[in-house]
């Protein structure tokens, strides 16, 4: 049996807080700030969210259609409260939240299941066959559980996933490379002079202390790259100007993903081989809506004697096919320092009916491999994976992808 | 790359062909000269030049020149007569060591309009702002020939002598004046940080044309509309860059009906390719060779030596083939083409991509993921089926987050020199912080609220070539009214039994935690990592009420990858 506590008569009286909280609400618009006066606002608040009434947009509160609905209903709450002043008793989910609550409480020792029927199966009701004789107390399936949230995966981060699986499966091998970077590889080993100006304060940080690290490991590296600047290699004709050797040690935050690919091909690198790697990039950007100040980078190479151009565009349309589900792509003439000849890569995009840039790639000048001893052709890419998952999600602010807010986390479909 | 605002009408008329009046159809012509359209309304076309080196088609006549040969308008090289005369400009030793080079080019009979100035003024601008690198390697000025005394000289200055009427101002001013009153000076004056005299650009009669790089003379030392014969000038610091710019300037000028006439510099110090007097703009090509295989293998198909020729030609390049040789005769304009590769990808664009068939690579590869990777998936199910929402949060923070907030002392962590704003000036060394700023967003949502992330941090050490240690970290914060010590024990424990860790915990204190209800975690001896109930104080701080318990980890330390 069970009774009202005092609370719990009050509310038989007075009706339940959050009950009073949507019908007034009905009648006038609220907010947080205004509610914090008011005695119980807090769980009638509570309430009213976690029963999806009521949600709550930058401190003021709205009424759902949900809640609009349930202004004029009796709730299984409710109608508990009136069960149990009138018959001591009531359905069990509704008793676990009345007694949770503490509005009402038992009035003699709970026991499992009284001679007349079975509410929760016990291991006593199940070992003695008891529920042979006994009926089971009907249950109301409809009657509203608790939310609970699962963990999971972060959603971009499982996007992250599935690319990088897709990308093994194709036969690309993982590569990894440090965020705090030497400009030897960040920069001079893609072949960008020392004086370009995306080598400015405006294309990446800096690090403030130490401003130097160490490029003399690479001895020998570093002297071939020189040379290739400065009076060329390969068949170039090299950039002219200055090149220091204290400019190729100044650290920066790493601005581009392909800076692991010149470690990589400066490594232990396999021909033919192919590798990639998911690359965490920083560059000077005020952060808004299109642009984050560290985002990251899709970087693979292909290094193969068959590489050229056409081999390029078939490589780039399989990308955008698995990774896009569109083989509606084309290809446009493009720049970048380290690649020749140049392409940016678009799909076309069925529910934007417009074409997106997406595949910046190339293939490495000569000056850029040969330095570093690689004797074939190299195909580079390096895409704005956030872009891709934003476009395929259909999300419009970038920030959403390093998102605070529990909310989306929880939201997030898996599937 | 450079976006630069043309009329459409403008660009049709210089190309001598009818052009798309649609962005798509636009955009299947411009691809020719390595752009694309950036936004059309009527007839103002704003255009994104692909190519932060081609400098050439930075402004509509360029564009033009190319669009001529894609569309069989003109073929071959851009021919300019240049007429030889006696203009000259006499360069001051004291020059060398500052701003050597000047190249001019007389160009007449040209008669600039409102609308031609205002391309020229927007060349100009790009030009100077990233080929130039904001005026340091190259600088461009124009004047009206008709004002000027001829012999010109490029000398030195004292800051306070020659003083002059800037651009823009209506009275006299020394360059020392205006390094510190214009605001170009203000802008531009580092560029002549430690010189100990300044360039200055005068006439024969003594009158100041310019103070390079920083204004020209208000007085004969601007065009404006009307305005017949125009010499144009370029100083620098790069003898290549300043001839190149010149000439480009130049051609666009000549594209307008203007008569090229040359201007005979003479130094009075050692040039880099020898002669001390030299004749500007100078067209005179450069030439190359292609080997014809070099070209089919790049490209993955067959071309014949004629193709290639007439790919070329239509590329505004001259060219001949001998045998399996193509020699090319390569604009002096085109400073970007540095190899043999740049040569072919101009085939390459001038065939249209659109004819290359795609072909699907073979790839005789098996792929694999890094052991850091792989840990990483493992050790983020874990927690996972601890019941924690995996968070993402950026690497770049601020130590107010990183320590002032958790009540630590500042220490060992990566600033940046230039930061773009307060929020952003340093690299995460923890994780939790991150964790923090999560929950602090969070207070109205259900509880409980149970996060994680594996991320990488960074700490200064002077050992690494990169002057840091990178170490992957998980951490962990679960917040609900029930938190504490006890709990997250079980889960620290949890953790370490599943990573297969040798492991013990001690009793430690840390400022962010409760004394007595915290434990440092020691994997093979060496600390690792800590867990406990935050202290009240910080929640505070991060604007909490509900009890947290906490988590971090240095996963390096599990030696497994």
């Amino acid at each position: 049996m069970y009774k009202l506590t005092a609370e719990g008569e009050k509310y038989l009286k007075e009706g339940l807080p959050e009950k009073n909280l949507i019908k007034k609400l009905a009648q006038m618009p609220l907010t947080m700030q205004e509610l914090k006066t008011m005695a119980g606002s807090q769980i009638a608040v509570s309430w009213a969210k976690k029963n999806g009434w009521i949600e709550i947009n930058a401190g003021a509160l709205e009424l759902t259609e949900l809640g609009r609905k349930a202004i004029g209903m009796e709730t299984s709450i409710e109608n508990g409260l009136r069960e149990i002043g009138r018959i001591g008793s009531t359905s069990e989910p509704v008793l676990a939240v009345l007694a949770a609550r503490s509005l009402a409480e038992e009035t003699r020792e709970r026991t499992a299941f009284s001679e007349k029927e079975i509410a929760q199966l016990t291991p006593e009701i199940i070992t003695s066959r008891a529920w042979e004789r006994i009926p089971f107390r009907p249950y109301d399936v409809n009657a509203p559980a608790p939310v609970i949230h699962p963990g999971k995966k972060q959603m971009y981060r499982a996007f992250l996933d599935d690319v990088k699986r897709e990308l093994t499966s194709m036969g690309f091998t993982e590569m990894e490379g440090p965020m705090v970077e030497l400009s030897f590889f960040n920069m001079d080993a893609l072949f960008m002079p020392q004086d370009h100006p995306a080598r400015g304060v405006h294309g990446a940080y800096f690090v403030k202390e130490p401003q130097y690290g160490t490029v003399k490991k690479y001895d020998s590296i570093v002297k071939n790259v020189k040379k290739a600047h400065m009076e060329g290699m390969a068949g170039g004709k090299g950039w002219g100007g200055q090149f220091s050797e204290k400019e190729s040690a100044r650290l920066v935050l790493r601005s581009q993903g392909t800076a692991i690919s010149a470690r990589t091909m400066m490594g232990k690198v396999k021909v033919p081989g192919a590798y990639f790697s998911v690359a965490r990039c920083f560059r000077p950007d005020k952060v808004d809506a299109t642009h984050l100040t560290e985002f990251n980078q899709l970087e693979g190479i292909m290094l193969n004697p068959d590489v050229n151009l056409r081999s390029l565009l078939g490589l780039l349309k399989e990308f955008a096919t698995k990774i896009t589900g569109t083989d509606k792509v084309r290809f446009r003439p493009a720049y970048f320092p380290f690649t020749e000849p140049s392409v940016q890569g678009m799909f076309w995009h069925e529910g934007l009916k417009k074409w997106i840039e997406i595949m910046p790639a190339g293939i490495f000048r000569p000056e850029l491999t040969a330095p570093l001893g690689i004797n074939v052709p190299v195909m580079a890419w390096g895409f704005g994976v956030d872009r891709l998952f934003m476009i395929k999600e259909n999300i419009a602010d970038m920030r959403d992808l390093f998102t605070h807010d529990l909310k989306l986390l929880r939201d997030a479909k898996v599937l | 790359m450079p976006t630069i605002d043309v009329s459409l009408n403008d660009l049709e008329k210089l190309t001598g062909k009818k052009l798309p009046r649609d962005v798509e159809g636009l955009n299947n012509v411009l691809q020719f000269a390595k752009s694309e359209v950036e936004r059309l309304e009527g007839d103002e076309l704003a255009i994104s030049v692909e190519d932060g080196n081609r400098l050439d088609l930075w402004c509509v006549e360029g564009i033009a020149r190319e669009l001529k040969g894609a569309l069989g308008t003109e073929s071959g090289m851009a021919e300019y007569i240049i007429v030889d005369s006696n203009y000259a400009v006499s360069v001051d030793r004291e020059l060398e060591k500052t701003r050597p080079f000047i190249a001019c080019a007389v160009v007449k009979g040209v008669k600039l309009s409102e609308q031609i100035l205002k391309q020229l003024m927007q060349q100009q601008e790009k030009i100077d702002g990233t080929y130039g690198r904001d005026r340091k390697r190259s600088s461009i000025g124009l004047y009206d020939v008709d004002k000027i005394k001829w012999p010109l000289k490029y000398t030195v200055t004292k800051s306070g002598e020659n003083a002059f009427v800037p651009l823009g101002f209506d009275k006299a001013m020394t360059p020392g004046e205006i390094l510190e009153l214009h605001p170009k000076g203000k802008e531009y004056g580092k560029l002549l940080d430690g010189f100990k005299s300044y360039p200055i650009f005068k006439d024969a009669d003594g009158k100041v044309l310019s103070f390079p790089p920083i204004i020209n003379s208000n007085d004969i030392g601007k065009v404006t509309s009307g305005t017949k014969n125009v010499l144009v000038e370029v100083t620098g610091t790069d003898w290549k860059t300043v001839r190149t710019v010149l000439l480009v300037v130049a051609m666009s000028l000549a594209d307008r009906g203007g008569k090229l006439h040359s201007v005979k510099i003479e130094y009075q110090f050692k040039m880099p390719d020898g002669p001390t007097t030299v004749k500007t703009p100078d067209t005179k090509p450069e030439e190359m060779t292609i080997m014809q295989d070099d070209v089919n293998n790049l490209l993955g198909i067959e071309l014949g030596a004629a193709e290639m020729e007439e790919l070329l030609k239509k590329g505004r390049y001259d060219a001949a083939a001998e045998g399996e040789v193509v020699k090319v005769f390569v604009p002096p304009y085109r400073t970007d083409v540095m190899h043999a590769v740049d040569i072919i990808e101009d085939i390459a664009i001038k065939k249209g991509f659109d004819s290359f068939a795609p072909v699907t690579p073979q790839m005789p590869t098996i792929g694999s993921l890094t052991k850091l990777d792989l840990a990483t998936s493992r050790i983020r199910e874990v927690c996972i089926g601890l019941g924690c929402q995996e968070a993402l949060t950026f690497v770049l923070t601020n130590k107010k987050n990183l320590f002032e907030r958790m009540g630590t002392e500042e220490n060992n962590v990566i600033e940046l020199e230039n930061p773009v704003s307060s929020e952003f000036s340093c690299m995460r060394s923890k994780l939790l912080p991150g964790l923090f700023q999560l929950l602090s967003a969070n207070k109205h949502r259900d509880f409980p609220q149970n996060v994680f992330e594996i991320g990488d941090c960074v700490v200064p050490d002077a050992a690494e070539e990169n002057g840091v240690r990178q170490t992957r970290r998980l951490a962990i914060l679960m917040s609900h009214d029930k938190a504490n010590l006890t709990g997250i024990r079980s889960v620290t424990e949890a953790l370490l039994r599943n990573f297969g860790a040798t492991f013990e915990i001690k009793k430690t204190s840390h400022p962010s935690f409760i004394e007595s209800r915290c434990g440092e975690i020691k994997i093979g001896g060496h600390l690792a990592g800590i867990f406990g109930e935050i202290h009240p104080k910080i929640l505070r701080n991060w604007d909490l009420d509900l009890p947290v318990t906490a988590i971090e980890i240095e996963l390096d330390a599990l030696k497994k990858f």
